[in-house]
């Protein structure tokens, strides 16, 4: 970030900022922590890092801007420069592929996962919360943004640092390996499909 | 084409998209800004007006729209650590200090 777009905070300023825009937003940044680390001391580790950033660096963050969604791309950040190197994570997705995939003609035949509405409605949380923890962090990240945190477009492009285009399709791809997943769950439990 | 100009299949009129025919691909694409409400009034307008009339594509969309309201409901149970805040806060006191 360039000096001009520093903020100038006084010390009461600081610590007003900091309680009143980044510490009600712990119950998120906790839950975000933990589905990408599946460990409660490094989420908690990983939400305490992310909170010390926040207040070293909060000259900044603009005042009247969106503070979850600063403190959310600070933890997303952390998490790939701190954590996603200590952790044995399978290789990284191929983003070519994604993309690829979105303009084929393989969506049409994808997205005819034919879940039915009833069985979505019988699955008990676990089912779900099990589904979404099976998918590649990238993907998982999506979902959690949009659907969990109901984050616009333009905001997960901000926190990922990526265009508006790859948020959208990496969503699609990610809404469709999960249903896939739950589909699977389907089958096991027996449900007529 | 000119190469394959020869084929009877090249023109075939099953291959092009009728005129008035909705375009489902175009719809797929449309589906997910309206689940994530950030389609315009004409995304939203189109949409609508396919999944009226074609059935495949609106249990898609319920179900979609059922899977993102359940992810809301069952998946934001973690539940953070009591100490959690108070130890941030005695750290940034303690580096202020």
């Amino acid at each position: 970030m360039s000096d001009s777009n520093r903020q100038s905070y006084s010390q009461r300023e600081k610590e007003k900022t900091f309680e009143q825009e980044f510490l009600p937003h712990i119950d998120s940044m906790y839950n975000f922590a933990y589905r990408l680390t599946f460990d409660e001391d490094d989420a908690k580790d990983l939400v305490q890092d992310t909170y010390l950033k926040a207040y070293r660096f909060i000259q900044s963050f603009e005042k009247g801007t969106n503070a979850k969604a600063w403190l959310f791309r600070i933890l997303k950040n952390s998490f790939i420069n701190d954590f996603r190197k200590k952790s044995k994570q399978p290789a990284k997705v191929d983003y070519q592929e994604v993309e690829t995939f979105y303009n084929s003609e393989d969506v049409d035949k994808s997205i005819t996962t034919d879940l039915r509405i009833e069985t979505v409605q019988d699955m008990i949380g676990d089912e779900i919360s099990n589904a979404l923890n099976s998918l590649d962090v990238d993907f998982r990240t999506v979902i959690i943004l949009c659907d969990l945190e109901g984050f616009k477009y333009d905001e997960m492009a901000k926190i990922l640092d990526i265009p508006i285009g790859t948020v959208r399709s990496r969503l699609h791809r990610a809404r469709n390996l999960l249903k896939e997943r739950l589909k699977e769950y389907a089958q096991k439990m027996g449900y007529k499909n | 084409m000119s190469l394959s100009s020869t084929n009877s299949f090249e023109n075939s009129p099953v291959e092009k998209p009728t005129e008035g025919t909705p375009d489902h691909s175009e719809c797929l694409k449309v589906l997910n800004l309206v689940l994530d409400q950030e389609a315009t009034d004409e995304e939203q307008a189109y949409f609508k007006q396919h999944i009226e009339n074609c059935m495949p594509y609106y249990e898609i969309y319920n179900v979609d729209k059922a899977i993102k309201s359940m992810i809301k409901d069952k998946c934001l149970n973690q539940k953070t650590p009591s100490d959690l805040v108070e130890s941030i806060k005695s750290k940034i006191y303690q580096q202020a200090d």
